[in-house]
């Protein structure tokens, strides 16, 4: 009789995790601003304004599915990389854990904000896309668009929380920096991925947000042809790896202690 | 609760906001046109001699109201009028067999096909491809009609290109599986078929199956066409009925009773020539590559993608025989009345997107058909045999889709690539070109004699302009090159070029530029004057002299030998009248893709005494 009580408030406690989080990480401005900014002002400037023209007048549509994987990666690999591992140093996440909350409230909450914050992107880059690429699809293209790049966070949660596990509070900025730019870069999410040498190609196929890319491209049709199977069980065998590693990272801290 | 309906809002507002976005506009086969709205695609185009699918008008005019041809009486006075300058107006040709996706369409267009006939391609391509095919609004594309998937057994050829396709098992599957094609969207339904079950290591359909989807097809007033490759696969497909063979076959020469079944029957056949010509590994579609009248307005990376798609297949046999066959099965059938359609089945390797439709049209004329029938073949014919509208041809009610050639086609239908203009829903295409030829200014001056003598430390050249590096990495190649002044060239001072020719590009170089202005945005006309001349030494072998010329982007290669010794070498101009000498935008010595050979691929020479007189 009283469970639904019970579960009414175990929900209350996601709940109030989630709204907190996403508060304290939207009035962070050096994680808002950024993470909302550069995205949209790097679709602007390669999509609109130096390469319009490119690949025959797709190229603002055609960015729309790269930068959109560009923008949802920030929040969750900053959120958990970063948010994660100065909690941890701060000993904040110890005394998360010893809190009655469910742990898995805790990171619930970051990824709830870091979709929260994809969310925001993925509408701006397609309100400009809209108004200023003239970037035209059917409804159900731009919903799958949404929807594919709102999942899409999910692997990135994982390699954010085992990066954010594993490094000190300090380095983890300049660390997350390293990977999250050259990542992005080496999978075709600024340059299109045909334009690269084939050795280039073939290495994208280690990097996750190549895989992502193509699923989203492959929406309107302008990705490089692999079935959707193989680009999405790939995404979700490197998640089980990062949550994998995450693991032994905790366990390592958790016995440290 | 509060918190699930704030969830419900939400959710409902961005459902909302999503339903806001453009989207593209929607296929409407009955649109109608309002006359004397006047817009960009309404004027009456004059001074011209139009072919409007089945009769020739001398010396006629062209009504375009709206993006669609009108009739030539009524109020056109009042329209504006565009002077044709006596040109020859074709329809926009229809490519009958392709396979269409990336930038296709807009590829084919700039070569003047504006319909695409797609006989296989990625689902998701085609529902967003067809989209805008029956609107007369401003495109860069070609129009689309496609089968959507074929129809192919599990294994069977079209499941081998890497994305999962449906395939049928069997006869009871057929009315099924046609079906769903329909309720996906295919405009007619194309078929895999073989006689024997093993078909180059794929399955095949059996023979009781075509038939089933075949009839099946029809029980739904589909066009059903067959892909086949030999002549038993034909007789098996015309006697299960089909509307249509995708292919001709080059095994053998046809049968009587072949020829009379398809006669009875009124089966047409697309011969794809171009991609037999690739599989007996004929040189015409290298010619295409190469023939200025089509490649000349093409941006260098579309013409890389080109001439990359152009080259046959690799790794075969050379079969003159199998072309020969062929070419020789297509001319029975016209003869004997079958119609022929032109496809190219582009892009398979040999062929392209567009380009090799002009290429296909040349065998189709090869093959005996005259230069009027094979335009026919490509547009009034294609129209006749699928459910494509009112295109291919320029009577009233058609839409606006022509092309302008300078020379008449009836003369040779090599004349198709004299492309002046190419017209899309009565809108001009412009140019893929980049390079705004408004903005190249010719330079007027007297013919001094020009003289490069790099007596002092310094590359700067009798233009304002400097000598520098030039290599193929501008195509993504990987050979590279160093320039710098030297103390120690033939008659001292002079330019030191040290390079590596790498593979990469398939035409390499590397070399040193002489840029005609700083920013290769001039040009210079050279015809007051009689050679370039200039000296040479370094490491033996033979170089090219490119000449770069405006709206050309590809330079003319004249080659020369370089010895140990300093020689004085002279080009006389008048010897190269292929060379637009009135517009040269610059000059370049260069080591090319003889030297790919590991030990030659490193080079060095010096350049001294560059003169123009």
């Amino acid at each position: 009789m009283n469970t639904s009580a019970n579960w009414q408030r175990s929900l209350n406690i996601y709940y109030l995790e989630a709204k907190t989080e996403f508060l304290k990480a939207f009035r962070m401005p050096a994680f808002t601003i950024p993470s909302l900014l550069f995205p949209l002002m790097f679709y602007v400037f390669f999509a609109l304004i130096f390469n319009r023209q490119g690949m025959n007048g797709q190229m603002p549509a055609y960015m729309i599915a790269t930068y959109g994987v560009f923008g949802i990666i920030g929040p969750a690999l900053f959120g958990f990389g970063v948010g994660v591992a100065i909690e941890k140093d701060q000993g904040w996440l110890a005394v998360k854990q010893c809190s009655p909350m469910p742990i898995s409230a805790y990171f619930m909450a970051r990824i709830l904000t870091a979709m929260q914050f994809a969310l925001l992107i993925i509408l701006s880059l397609f309100i400009t896309g809209a108004l200023f690429g003239d970037v035209v699809l059917t409804t159900g293209q731009w919903a799958a668009t949404l929807l594919v790049l709102l999942i899409g966070t999910l692997p990135f949660c994982a390699l954010g929380l085992w990066l954010g596990l594993a490094l000190k509070g300090q380095s983890a900025p300049a660390v997350v920096n390293l990977i999250y730019l050259p990542m992005s870069f080496l999978s075709g999410l600024w340059i299109p991925i045909e334009l690269f040498s084939s050795v280039l190609q073939s290495f994208a196929w280690l990097l996750p947000p190549f895989h992502l890319a193509q699923l989203v491209l492959k929406i309107q049709g302008l990705d490089l042809g692999h079935p959707w199977f193989i680009h999405a069980g790939i995404l979700t065998a490197m998640s089980l790896l990062f949550l994998l590693l995450a693991r032994r990272s905790f366990k390592r801290i958790s016995e440290a202690k | 609760m509060k918190f699930l309906i704030y969830s419900l809002v939400f959710v409902a507002i961005l459902t909302g906001f999503i339903f806001l976005l453009p989207t593209p506009a929607v296929e409407n086969p009955h649109h109608k046109t309002t006359i004397g709205n006047a817009t960009d695609n309404t004027f009456v185009l004059t001074n011209v001699t139009v072919f409007d699918g089945q009769t020739w008008h001398q010396d006629s005019q062209l009504v375009i109201n709206n993006g669609r041809i009108s009739t030539d009486a009524g109020s056109s006075d009042e329209l504006p009028r565009i002077n044709g300058g006596q040109g020859f107006v074709i329809p926009g040709l229809i490519d009958a067999h392709t396979h269409t996706w990336g930038n296709a369409l807009q590829q084919a267009l700039q070569f003047g096909v504006t319909t695409e006939i797609d006989m296989f391609t990625a689902l998701s391509f085609a529902q967003q491809a067809k989209l805008t095919r029956h609107s007369e609004a401003k495109t860069n594309q070609a129009d689309f009609f496609s089968a959507g998937t074929l129809v192919t057994s599990p294994g069977g050829h079209g499941t081998q290109y890497g994305f999962p396709i449906p395939t049928i098992n069997s006869v009871d599957e057929a009315d099924e599986f046609v079906q769903a094609r329909i309720d996906e969207g295919s405009d007619f339904i194309k078929i895999v078929y073989n006689h024997e079950p093993d078909y180059h290591g794929l399955t095949t359909i059996s023979k009781q199956t075509l038939a089933a989807v075949i009839k099946a097809s029809h029980a739904r007033q589909k066009l059903a066409v067959v892909h086949i490759s030999n002549h038993q696969s034909a007789v098996d497909a015309v006697t299960a009925g089909a509307d249509g063979l995708v292919h001709t076959f080059g095994d053998r020469i046809i049968s009587d009773e072949l020829l009379t079944a398809m006669r009875e029957k009124q089966v047409f056949v697309i011969p794809t020539l171009s991609v037999i010509a690739s599989m007996a590994q004929s040189d015409h579609s290298a010619a295409l590559s190469v023939d200025k009248n089509l490649t000349r307005k093409l941006s260098t990376s579309m013409l890389a993608e080109i001439k990359n798609g152009l080259k046959p297949f690799h790794g075969l046999p050379s079969r003159p025989d199998l072309l020969a066959t062929a070419i020789e099965n297509t001319r029975i059938m016209h003869e004997h009345g079958i119609i022929i359609l032109a496809g190219s089945d582009a892009p398979n390797p040999g062929t392209a997107h567009g380009i090799s439709l002009h290429g296909e049209l040349e065998l189709l004329q090869q093959a005996g058909l005259s230069p009027t029938e094979v335009l026919q073949a490509a547009g009034y014919l294609t129209a006749q045999a699928f459910p494509i509208g009112r295109r291919g041809d320029l009577s009233p009610g058609a839409k606006a889709d022509f092309i302008v050639l300078s020379a008449d086609p009836r003369e040779h239908i090599k004349n198709t690539r004299t492309i002046v203009s190419i017209w899309k829903n009565g809108y001009p295409i412009t140019s893929e070109d980049t390079t705004n030829t408004d903005s190249i200014e010719p330079i007027d001056e007297q013919p001094n004699t020009l003289i490069s003598h790099f007596n002092q430390d310094s590359l700067k050249s009798f233009f304002d302009s400097d000598y520098k590096v030039t290599s193929d990495q501008m195509m993504q190649g990987n050979s590279t090159a160093a320039v710098s002044w030297t103390s120690n060239a033939c008659d001292g001072g002079g330019i030191a070029v040290k390079g590596h020719i790498k593979s990469g590009f398939n035409y390499p170089w590397s070399g040193v530029f002489l840029p005609f202005s700083a920013n290769m945005n001039k040009t210079r006309s050279l015809t007051a004057y009689q050679a370039i001349e200039f000296e040479a030494a370094g490491d033996v072998g033979v170089y090219q002299l490119m000449v770069f010329t405006v709206n050309n982007m590809q330079p003319v290669q004249i080659p020369f030998k370089i010895t140990e010794q300093c020689r004085l070498l002279a080009v006389t101009l008048s010897d190269h009248p292929s060379v637009n000498w009135d517009a040269v935008t610059g000059l370049a010595w260069v080591a090319d893709g003889s030297r790919l050979k590991p030990e030659l691929a490193s080079f060095a020479f010096s350049l001294d005494n560059v003169v123009i007189r």
